[in-house]
């Protein structure tokens, strides 16, 4: 009883672990979301409050004392101006509407944008490093002729000063080399080689956590800075550091629904512990008592060395059988890439028919697997797809154990679906399920079990539809559960694939498309006249 | 020694590398064996009553070995039996329990081991009441 318990809440608290992260993600999306929205109007009502008051002061101080190129407020830099400003408008939208996997591509066609459009050389992006000890080069788009960035450069080799303040959310501009502080003597002595000798660094930030900096430089000459579009960059920032944390928290969602499928994986494979050992323990019985009878063959003295022969070699196939249930456990359970590929249906489902054998021989069901007449293909991953038979194939066990029939049995099936599809199918003649409770099976936390999570069908149902396929429940007409997904075809595979197609169409044609079935076996006589 | 007075090993197992090992294994340790793969076979054969012992398996698909040991006691049929399993947990343990068997064995076990609950559960049918070596008459007084 302990044990159970125990079992019990073992399984609960690496749920709990999961559902913790699941929900950390959520906060983070909506944390990241809710910081685009207001961080956009903050940008906006800064830009517009800095007014003609505090421009005019800074630009006319930097600008007249230095005499420079683009200072001060001429004609040409106000069209400049208005021109950056539409920019970072239609970047605005473009992000935006940018769903996440294109969030890389349009940040790279926005860096050389906005580079030809400040008229600098080189624009990066970088991003905070998993250590939090600086950040490293993501994207970068320099003018030809201008050197870019190696892959992954650490910003703190180039400059730790500059990477502390980009961390502590501040931004650094400078208009010539000359400008730097006395103490960054090693980092002027760098960009007066490899550098840019004007620069304007700022952070990305989402919220109040500082996911990366981002920097523009310019190689040939130095470049002043107005404040004004230095304001401008600020939003800039501000629109990238929303869509890079838009793309951060998707990936980790993502990852976490990864270790959620992972970690009812597990939960499962601790479900099956006992029967693994016992599966484990029937070779090892054998070579023992095969290494028992091979001592006393040699120590009697009485030679038999046919006997012995014999002896060893069985001892060979033991150790070879329990080698091989290690190697399935291993392959079934791994928690590697995702790889979709051709997968007969039928050495899938043996395998997994072959994991609860045992289990099922336990609880006294009788499992079965239909009769696959035709070789069936699937395309998909061999260890999620098995992953989903085996939470529906345990469910069945559990219903069929419980229900106390006479004859408790599973059966497992798969057959054509509809063009382009394979249908399986687990089934149990077990209690069933109420229908309240059926219209809600694959939600979070419903389950019929007393120690049970109610993650398996959750879990089950988005490997499915990650594969395109869908899965229902409908009840058993003898009685019991029926539980049914799809999966796409792997075409090419064999000719049956290929064949299957037209047979199936011609299936459904039953349902009174009479002259649509004509149509396909006239078809097909004509396809073997030819 | 004569074959006679071998002491006989019956053991059920589903499993055929382990039928096959024990077979081979007993029979080089001086014992009569007979291998069968489920209860349902045998139930019909005919099995010495003295100098023998049941080796029954506990998880078989058909009957457990638990099942078969009650069978043959309710047919008066009576053996010692060692109950064995490959799962070891407080379920198959409470079955042995259960079926009152004279010893029990946790695959994988060693020679030594199975000899001597072979050996234990031999000798406590020899003294029991219906044994070799149980006494021929009680004294009334």
């Amino acid at each position: 009883m302990g044990g159970t318990r125990r079992r019990a809440w073992r399984h609960f608290e690496g749920a709990l672990f999961v559902f913790r992260n699941y929900f950390l993600a959520l906060f983070h999306m909506v944390r990241v979301m809710i910081g685009a929205v207001s961080v956009s109007r903050q940008a906006v009502g800064r830009a517009d409050s800095m007014g003609s008051s505090v421009i005019p002061r800074l630009s006319a101080g930097g600008g007249s004392r230095r005499g420079r190129p683009f200072a001060g407020g001429n004609g040409s830099s106000g069209h400049k101006r208005e021109r950056f400003e539409l920019l970072v408008d239609q970047l605005s939208t473009a992000m935006a509407r940018a769903s996440v996997d294109e969030i890389e591509d349009q940040i790279n066609h926005w860096l050389s944008r906005i580079v030809s459009a400040l008229n600098v050389d080189r624009g990066t992006v970088w991003e905070t490093t998993a250590s939090k000890n600086g950040f490293v080069s993501k994207y970068w788009w320099a003018r030809p002729g201008v050197p870019g960035l190696p892959p992954k450069m650490l910003s703190a080799r180039i400059s730790p000063w500059i990477t502390e303040k980009i961390s502590r959310g501040e931004s650094i501009a400078f208009s010539s080399l000359r400008e730097l502080p006395k103490s960054s003597a090693a980092l002027k002595q760098f960009l007066k080689t490899h550098g840019p000798k004007a620069m304007a660094a700022l952070p990305l930030e989402v919220g109040h956590e500082v996911i990366g900096g981002l920097t523009f430089g310019k190689f040939h000459g130095p470049r002043d800075w107005r404040p004004r579009e230095l304001q401008r960059l600020r939003i800039v920032a501000q629109i990238f550091a929303a869509a890079l944390g838009r793309k951060q928290a998707s990936l980790q969602m993502m990852k976490i629904r990864d270790e959620l499928v992972v970690a009812s994986r597990r939960s499962t494979l601790s479900q099956l512990t006992a029967s693994i050992a016992h599966e484990l323990n029937q070779p090892l019985a054998a070579l023992l008592s095969n290494l028992g009878g091979l001592a006393r063959l040699l120590s009697q003295e009485n030679h038999k060395p046919a006997q012995a022969c014999s002896t060893v070699r069985n001892a060979i196939a033991d150790t070879k059988r329990a080698a091989e249930i290690v190697k399935r456990l291993r392959n079934m359970f791994r928690a590697g890439e995702i790889v979709r590929e051709p997968l007969e249906v039928g050495p899938l489902l043996r395998e997994v028919v072959k994991l609860v054998a045992n289990e099922s021989m336990f609880r006294r069901v009788a499992l079965r697997i239909g009769d696959l007449a035709d070789p069936l293909w699937v395309f998909g991953d061999r260890i999620q797809i098995q992953q989903c038979v085996l939470n529906l194939l345990m469910n069945a066990l559990d219903a069929a154990a419980q229900a106390k029939t006479p004859s408790p049995q599973v059966d497992v099936t798969a057959e054509a679906y509809q063009s382009g599809w394979i249908e399986l199918t687990i089934s149990d003649n077990g209690t069933g399920l109420d229908s309240e409770i059926a219209d809600r099976i694959f939600e979070p936390f419903v389950t019929t079990k007393t120690n049970g999570m109610g993650l398996g069908l959750l879990v089950t149902r988005s490997i499915v539809e990650r594969h395109g396929g869908k899965i229902w429940f409908s009840p058993n007409p003898y009685g019991g559960s029926k539980f049914s997904f799809t999966l796409p075809t792997a075409y090419g595979m064999g000719e049956t694939a290929r064949r299957r197609a037209p047979e199936v169409s011609a299936r459904t044609s039953d349902l009174g498309h009479g002259a649509e079935r004509r149509n396909m076996e006239q078809l097909g006589d004509a396809g073997k006249l030819g | 020694l004569p074959t006679a007075s071998k002491p006989t090993v019956i053991a059920v197992d589903d499993d055929h590398s382990i039928r096959r090992a024990l077979r081979n294994q007993l029979r080089l340790a001086g014992f009569n064996v007979l291998v069968f793969d489920s209860g349902q076979r045998l139930l019909r054969r005919k099995l010495p009553r003295t100098n023998a012992c049941l080796l029954l398996d506990v998880y078989m698909p058909e009957m457990t070995g638990v099942e078969l040991y009650q069978r043959l006691t309710a047919a008066g049929r009576q053996m010692p039996a060692i109950m064995m399993s490959a799962r070891d947990d407080d379920e198959t343990r409470g079955l042995m329990r259960h079926a009152k068997a004279a010893a029990v064995l946790f695959k994988p076990f060693d020679e030594k081991t199975l000899l001597a609950a072979i050996r234990k559960v031999l000798r406590k049918q020899a003294d029991g009441p219906h044994g070799r070596n149980a006494p021929k008459s009680v004294a009334p007084f």
